[in-house]
């Protein structure tokens, strides 16, 4: 395969992987589906290959780590199910709609069938689908260590692409979120080279809850593959509050997501395109969070 | 705890097709060079090697999955179904027939992948739509074909299997009565197909 010696591990519990992973540290890698990590691996180190890398630890195995499961008004999934089992599961349907579109658009039907919203999360790629789904939710992730596990915010374990903030033996475990009540609408809209196996080259997740006169409650917008670090737009969602939308104010809204990416990045070479694109993405997905199907 | 260590290597068991296999692995063997190098298994394909192409798509524990992908460790105890566990006693599975039937296979490297994934979707929807079946192999790709023969070759094989009753499912059960049988003469065609190409 590469010319680098690897080693591999597979615990079978979590205590066994975090000791293994702390007295490894850097060296060592958790693996789940492999979707990412194998296409690392046959990289350069220059190239974002993973550089000094000598064990794989396979969590695969470790039991109670897939799933979803609810509990009063709380989602729990597991850090090894899969996007396939996510999309198709009911309660994420329901409850959560938005994510079950983000793992249904992940690369094509092989890699859903392995990748895991855990690797997803921890490769911490600034395109990964399942992030802002996850981000509009406002989800925590559950970290598990030797000393037992803690609980952060998803926006909190990005350190940068491909950089999260846990600590050497830190499992992610489990991503928690409250499940939408029915008053909410949620819509995960992506723009892509192609239908499947497109990475996401820009995406938006939004959830909009309103009352009884369709005045809008709460909205958050989290726009994908285009931010320094995974996070709502504010200044977008408070355009939003307290109204009943109408097309200026979702325009508004939508153009104030695409101003304030080109805040956060600078302008750039592919500013041109993508600040018109990202606005038409964040405007469809408003209005589908409101409702209303627009292409 | 099993542990592998750089450079060292371990021995596997799982299924293969509905046999048990056992072969040597090193940690950074991934199943599709188990299936091509250690068991001879070469109708699996690698084509990108990155899981875009899906080529090298067999079936783990009944799903679809970029064999390149898949560390050889991983698939300790379980059960792998390649292209050369679809033809039984001599006959061609229906999908390989109906790929033949509709010219679906060109330069034929997709084709063991794009069957797999077939099979993966008719084991669980029996009845696709053309927009089932183009979700099913959209992560399988083909330069030559353009994909329409490969889809209407599939809907063939789901109207062929369904007239017979339940499908067989799973490496190792018995095809359905009165499966065709691939003739000289069919042989014969897809040699002069291809060669006319």
């Amino acid at each position: 395969m590469s010319p680098r010696k690897l080693g591999y591990v597979v615990p079978e519990t979590l205590r066994e992987a975090s000791e293994f992973l702390r007295e490894h540290a850097e060296h060592a890698r958790v693996i789940a589906g492999g979707t990412d990590v194998l296409v690392q691996l046959r990289r350069r180190p220059e190239r974002g290959g993973a550089d000094g890398l000598r064990w794989l630890v396979d969590i695969s195995r470790i039991p109670g780590l897939a799933g979803v499961s609810s509990a009063s008004g709380t989602i729990r999934i597991g850090a090894l199910t899969t996007h396939e089992e996510i999309a198709r599961n009911p309660i994420i349907r329901k409850g959560a709609p938005l994510l079950a579109e983000a793992c249904a658009s992940v690369g094509s039907p092989q890699i859903r069938a392995r990748g895991t919203i855990g690797g997803n999360i921890m490769n911490a790629s600034p395109a990964a689908d399942t992030i802002p789904a996850l981000v509009a939710l406002s989800a925590r992730v559950r970290l598990s260590d030797l000393g037992g596990t803690r609980d952060i915010l998803i926006t909190d374990i990005f350190e940068g692409p491909y950089r999260n903030s846990a600590q050497p033996g830190e499992v992610l475990v489990g991503v928690y979120f409250d499940a939408l009540p029915p008053t909410c609408r949620s819509a995960f809209v992506k723009l892509g080279r192609r239908e499947a196996l497109a990475i996401a080259r820009l995406s938006c997740a939004v959830v909009i809850e309103r009352d009884g006169a369709g005045r809008v409650v709460r909205a958050a917008i989290a726009p994908g593959a285009c931010l320094p670090m995974p996070a709502q737009v504010s200044s977008a969602e408070e355009i939003l509050a307290g109204k009943v939308p109408d097309e200026a104010t979702v325009d508004a809204a939508a153009r104030e997501v695409a101003e304030e990416m080109v805040r956060r990045t600078g302008v750039r070479w592919s500013t041109d395109y993508k600040k018109p694109a990202l606005e038409a993405i964040a405007r469809r997905a408003i209005w589908r969070a409101l409702g209303v199907n627009v292409e | 705890m099993r542990e592998v260590g750089p450079g060292a290597r371990t021995t596997i068991s799982f299924k293969v097709n509905g046999g048990a296999v056992e072969v040597d692995v090193s940690a950074e063997d991934r199943l599709i060079d188990v299936l091509r190098e250690g068991l001879r298994l070469t109708g699996t394909k690698e084509g990108c090697g990155i899981g875009e192409c899906g080529a090298c798509t067999v079936l783990l524990d009944g799903k679809p999955v970029n064999s390149c992908l898949v560390p050889a460790l991983q698939v300790e105890g379980r059960e792998v179904e390649t292209v050369e566990g679809l033809a039984k006693d001599g006959r061609l599975h229906p999908l390989q027939e109906a790929f033949i039937e509709h010219t679906a296979v060109q330069c034929g490297f997709c084709t063991p992948g794009m069957l797999m994934s077939a099979a993966a979707l008719l084991r669980e929807n029996p009845n696709p739509t053309r927009e089932d079946i183009t979700r099913a192999i959209s992560g399988n790709l083909c330069r030559c074909t353009g994909y329409h023969q490969i889809i209407s070759a599939i809907e063939d094989a789901a109207r062929t299997m369904k007239a017979w009753g339940p499908v067989a499912s799973g490496a190792g059960t018995s095809e359905p009565p009165g499966a065709p049988v691939v003739s000289e003469a069919s042989r014969r065609e897809i040699h002069s197909r291809n060669s006319a190409d």
